[in-house]
Formats: structure tokens, sequence, C-alpha cells
């Protein structure tokens, strides 16, 4: 599973930011590996806004992709050419993001990588639970423009 | 000729509404699930569909059969983060005109419209 992990959801991310030709201004960092899935070990890499979506069918788990607001921000007006975003388009566009590299990991996992709808948790204070993480977790932190998000992700055959 | 936009982010729909706006095309309706896609469908039969498949209340791949049902020579261009082959294989044999996987910039969607409008 590491192994997968480490490479699909880097190329994910490049294949992202390499469609807005963002590449330059992005920077993977190594993956951190978690241990537990206790709110207080993972609450330093909540940022401004969490998307997650659950992961089903031969697979059991979860991905979640937490933003600073500014990288949202500026991927709208990448994509819109539009500034100062209203709330309600930064939790669009973070639950849009963690849909699309999630999804995209189908291309090396298979269609039944089940995806559910995304959900989206605002604010960097708040305690998040994460039930469908399950340890190990590795998080990829990630820095676009100098702001800065990270992939969290956990999930294992469901066989 | 009639255009309408399905996908559960507005920002996409958005996107698509701004990529498509030199194509002189009527936007009929912008809509977030595929249960309202085809009520609007049905009400306006539109010509082309830019139809996302992960939604709630319905996924696009069946509102994409219901549609055809409805308008069998309607464009339904499929877009969608489930960019792999056998999600994309099954949208065009279900009867999509094209697939474009989700990252997609304005290029991509041009590429798609310009050689659908020529083959009408």
């Amino acid at each position: 599973m590491r192994e997968i992990n480490l490479d699909l959801f880097t190329k994910s991310v490049e294949k992202y930011f390499a469609e807005f030709n963002e590449l330059d201004s992005l920077i993977i960092k190594n993956y951190v590996v978690v241990l537990s899935n206790d709110s207080k070990y993972l609450a330093k890499y909540v940022l401004d806004y969490t998307a997650a979506v659950s992961i089903g069918g031969d697979f059991i788990g979860a991905v979640y992709v937490t933003f600073d607001k500014q990288v949202l921000s500026n991927l709208i007006n990448v994509i819109l050419g539009s500034d100062n975003p209203e709330h309600e388009e930064l939790v669009d566009m973070a639950g849009e993001i963690v849909n699309t590299l999630s999804g995209n990991a189908r291309e090396f996992l298979g269609a039944k990588f089940n995806i559910s709808i995304p959900f989206v948790i605002s604010g960097n204070n708040v305690n998040i639970e994460f039930p469908r993480l399950k340890s190990p977790i590795y998080i990829l932190p990630c820095s676009w423009h100098d702001n800065n998000f990270s992939v969290c992700v956990s999930f294992k055959n469901s066989h | 000729m009639k255009l309408m936009i399905v996908d559960d982010s507005v920002i996409i729909r958005k996107a698509i509404q701004k990529y498509s706006a030199k194509y002189n095309l009527e936007l009929v309706g912008m809509v977030g699930d595929g249960k309202s896609a085809l009520e609007l469908f049905e009400k306006t039969l539109p010509d082309i569909v830019t139809l996302d498949i992960t939604m709630p209340e319905m996924d696009g791949l069946t509102a994409l059969d219901k549609m055809l049902e409805i308008k069998s020579d309607a464009i339904i261009i499929v877009i969608s983060a489930q960019s792999d082959k056998s999600t994309a294989l099954s949208a065009l044999e279900k009867g999509a005109t094209d697939f474009i996987g989700k990252p997609f910039n304005e290029e991509k969607l041009d590429k798609v419209l310009q050689k659908v409008l020529e083959d009408v």
C-alpha cells in the first residue's frame, strides 16, 4: 500500500497543477507517516478548509485534503479569473479538489476504488474526528506559491 | 444550439460557462445533481450537455441513459474526475459523444467543443 500511495497521489497533485501551468510554483515534500488517528496528533496538519471523501468498493478508508484559504482562493482565480471568492466557493473548490485527486487514483487502483460525495469542514481550530482514517496515515505536505495544503490518505483492501 | 451544464461543483459549472462563452451557444441552465439535470433536460431539450458523473441524487451515467432515451441525438460530453479507462469506456458505450478527465483547462474543453460543433 505504501508504495502505491506515495506514487499515485504525488502524481495526482502534479497533474492537477500542471493542467493550469502552475507546476513551477508547486512544492511537494516527503511523506509524513502518522501512526495514530487520534485527532490530537492530526490537529497540527488541519488548515483553513478540509475536504474529505470516503473510499469504498475494493478498498476501505478515506482521503482528506486540507488547505490554507489562500490556496483555494488562488486556484479559483486561476480557473475563473475572479478575486475574493465567497466562503461557499472556497468550500466548493476544496470539495472539487479532493474529488479530482481521489478520482484520478482510479487510473492506478481500478474502477472499484469507489469515492463518496465530498464533504468539507472549515476552520483550523476545530477538533476534527477522522473515523475513516486508520493508522498508518500518510500525509503529503505541499505548498503552492508559499501557501500550504496537505493530502492525507489511509486505505486498505476491503477483502 | 442549446447548452446545459451539469456538475455538482459551482466552480466547475462557472468554468465551463466561461470557457464555452465564445461558441455562441444558448445556455439553458446549470444544475448540480442528476435528478435536476434530467428535469431540466426534459423541459429544455438541449443539443449539448456537459455532464459530471459523481453527483448527489442521481449519478451522471444513469442520467446519461435517461437523457438519450428522451433525445437520442443529444451531444453529451462527460466530464469526470473518474478518469480511469473503464469509466470513460462505459460513458462512451452508453452513448456519450466524448469524455474529458478532470482536471481540465480551457484548451481541453475547446478541442472537444470545436470537434463536436464541426461534426454537427
